[in-house]
């Protein structure tokens, strides 16, 4: 008997020791990924069917084969949705990589205020010629009390995607007008044409439209009230700019059923030629370049409503990034950032894939294609850019604003839509 | 080996290593969810610790209501689908019918597969554009019918309710079958002899029979519905605008999006007693029942 019950034992034990050996084994992996002092890892977004990918990876390979900290910089990419996920475990569980993609304002924000990311005011303030190569204001948008957390390498704006060729068949002019964007809306969509493609299973795409009819009708004034509580979300220009859009998928101007196409599928109808517009953020242009119609493609801002709000765009930074605050080699990543934002590497990204940069460089206008040329220009054209509200509100508000545009284009009534956001809003910040 | 099992020490060897599992994978996290939910917290800056309040903002909170309500929904077209569908598929397929086994296996094949890949086909299925339901609406005529399934507010949650309905059948039908198929062939012999019919074999036989484990089941059923995650996560993500949402994926809305992890927590604990009460629900029900005959 006695026997039996040490064979037991050891079965216990070895089942005891099985079970250590797993959880040894995968915590010293996980561990072994951010905590070596020669790998610098770094998460950002993106999939294998984005074509900047191949950009970023030269760029970290580039950087590894030379560089003085002796260090390797190895890029994983997420998809979105997985990203976001990933990155606040890893942010709670303090098991952040040494650099991570970030978007601005409040989606770094808590990051930062639990001491998460590095503050790189210091490396900023040393070399002030990499400091000052940042367009103006782009820094402030990952500032905190004054202190700078991350560093854009990217600036983006939405723009309205146009085929060239569908407008001349149809003899329609690039509209300077919110009244001619309308009528030219019209006259697609009598010759059968559909005037715009849209997707509205992504919440934010149609919220930014949303957002960018409301800009057009007050401008900056009320961004700026609604970010300091002074005017409230169901105000009269965000229902009225609602309804407009509204009107517009009434009036049957996006492509039928565009409340369930997804983004790549309002991108296939735009470049398989089966809409005239597309308004999407201008990183698409590297996709855009690739597809069939690339040659034919041009941009313009969408008009205002109140034409005295002309080229104010929904726009900001993008692709930012921050140093995290258990990164071993802080100095080796800083170093990374400084050659990624150089004018030769940002040139690059902006010759091949089209990302507008976030600092001033000489552009070479020789090595442009007609839409990148044509999407700077825009940018530069743009008197004023408000950020997507999803990013100046975060997940909560910003997000239940983008909820809320989909539910009045999936037939809601828009004020009783934005009172509801209004009330979430009043009851979100107290939990 | 008698005596073996009637050592408390042998015992504690076979259970530690499972208790210990459970605990920790478990208990533990149970214990700490709990703790949390008594915290407004982003788990990196200091939390503040604030009482109940969480479970007052919930019940204020018109999207973890309507949460609640399409849980609710949930279950009930789960039940509807895995007792009284299943147990007449499971009486079909118990008869002996020919492919019999063949059937079994169809029926069954849907909840082997994972929920992710299931959900990525129906949504295929319910694609507004190129989508096989409208599509058939549209060779059929009835052009009328077609809808955008998965973004439209009133119809999404149907839509996936239908989906799990179908994929869990066969797995609830199995289950069920495997305790037909328990009862002794000389029950039915004898009922045969005595000229009873299928439908009172099924009533006085079959069915009581089966009971224990058609309790087992309600209780899966129930817990598992109200804990659904994956389909809706992968089909419509809460959307459009919540209409789709479910307690776990508000849960997880509220903690890995907007960082509201107390907030999130105290989802997970209502979640957490809901299924506590729907077992001692199931067992009260049942129990009623066995107590009447």
């Amino acid at each position: 008997m006695k026997k039996k019950v040490v064979s037991m034992l050891l079965t216990g034990a070895m089942v005891c020791g099985l079970m250590t050996g797993c959880g040894g084994s995968g915590s010293g992996s996980s561990g072994g990924s951010n905590s070596s002092d020669d790998t610098i890892t770094v998460m950002c977004v993106g999939t294998e069917a984005d074509e900047y990918v191949a950009g970023y990876e030269k760029i970290a390979e580039e950087f590894s084969a030379d560089n003085e900290y002796g260090v390797k910089v190895k890029i994983d990419f997420y998809e979105n949705e997985q990203y976001k996920t990933k990155l606040t475990t890893l942010m709670a569980s303090n098991a952040v990589p040494d650099i991570f993609f970030t978007w601005e304002l409040s989606y770094l924000e808590p990051f930062v205020a639990g001491g998460k990311t590095a503050d790189l005011t210091s490396y900023l303030d040393e070399d002030t010629e990499w400091r000052d190569s940042f367009a103006d204001g782009t820094l402030d948008l990952v500032s905190y009390d004054g202190k700078t957390y991350a560093v854009p390498t990217q600036k983006s704006l939405c723009v309205m995607f146009y085929n060239k060729e569908i407008f001349s068949n149809n003899d329609v002019e690039v509209p300077t007008t919110y009244d001619e964007f309308l009528a030219a809306c019209d006259t697609f969509k009598s010759n059968g044409v559909t005037p715009m493609a849209l997707c509205g299973s992504d919440a934010w795409i149609p919220a930014q439209f949303v957002q960018q009819i409301a800009a057009g009708m007050a401008g900056d004034e009320l961004f700026q009230s609604i970010c300091d509580g002074s005017e409230k979300w169901n105000n009269e220009t965000n229902i009225k700019a609602a309804e407009e859009v509204k009107k517009m998928a009434d009036q049957e101007y996006f492509n039928n059923g565009f409340i369930g196409t997804s983004p790549e599928e309002a991108r296939e109808i735009f470049t398989s030629g089966k809409s005239a517009m597309w308004f999407m953020g201008a990183w698409e242009v590297g996709n855009l370049m690739v597809s069939d119609i690339g040659e034919s493609i041009g941009v313009f801002t969408m008009p205002a409503y109140d034409s005295q709000y002309d080229n104010i765009s929904v726009g900001s930074i993008d692709t930012s990034f921050a140093v995290s605050e258990n990164c071993k080699n802080k100095d080796a990543a800083v170093a990374f950032l400084k050659y990624w934002t150089q004018a030769e590497n940002e040139g690059a990204l902006l010759y091949d894939y089209g990302r507008i940069p976030a600092n001033n460089f000489e552009i070479d206008a020789s090595k442009l294609s007609e839409l990148q040329a044509a999407v700077i220009e825009t940018s530069n054209a743009q008197v004023g850019l408000q950020p997507w509200w999803d990013r100046q509100f975060g997940a909560g508000e910003g997000v239940e604003f983008n909820n809320t545009c989909v539910a009045v284009l999936g037939g809601e009534d828009a004020q009783d839509a934005f009172d509801e956001l209004q009330q979430f809003a009043d009851d979100n910040a107290n939990r | 080996m008698k005596k073996v099992l009637g050592d408390k020490k042998a015992i504690a060897i076979f259970v530690l290593p499972a208790f210990f599992i459970y605990a920790v994978f478990a208990l533990i996290p149970i214990g700490y969810n709990i703790y949390v939910s008594f915290l407004q917290t982003d788990l990196m800056s200091p939390s503040q610790f604030v009482g109940l309040k969480n479970y007052m903002n919930l019940f204020k909170d018109s999207t973890f209501k309507l949460a609640l309500k399409n849980n609710i929904l949930m279950v009930i077209g789960s039940l509807i689908a895995h007792l009284p569908v299943a147990l007449f598929l499971g009486n079909i397929l118990f008869q002996k019918i020919r492919g019999s086994h063949f059937f079994q296996t169809v029926f069954f094949l849907p909840s082997v597969i994972c929920g992710v890949a299931v959900g990525l086909t129906w949504t295929f299925v319910y694609n507004s554009e190129f989508g096989l339901l409208n599509k058939f609406f549209e060779i059929v005529g009835m052009e009328s019918l077609q809808h955008v399934w998965l973004s439209d507010k009133k119809l999404a949650l149907f839509c996936i309710i239908i989906v799990v309905m179908w994929q869990f059948v066969g797995y609830h039908m199995i289950i069920q079958l495997a305790a037909m198929r328990n009862i002794s062939g000389d029950i039915y012999e004898a009922a045969e002899i005595d000229g009873a019919s299928k439908w009172v074999q099924f009533k006085a036989i079959t069915f009581p029979m089966i009971k224990p484990i058609l309790k087992i089941d309600a209780v899966l059923i129930i817990t598992g519905s109200l804990k659904y995650y994956d389909l809706i996560a992968v089909m419509t993500g809460g959307g459009p605008n919540h209409a789709t949402e479910l307690m776990s994926t508000y849960m997880f809305y509220q903690g890995f999006r907007t960082l509201k992890y107390g907030y999130s927590a105290s989802i997970g604990v209502v979640l957490l007693l809901l299924c506590i009460c729907s077992v001692f629900l199931s067992n009260f029900v049942f129990k009623e029942r066995e107590a009447k005959q």
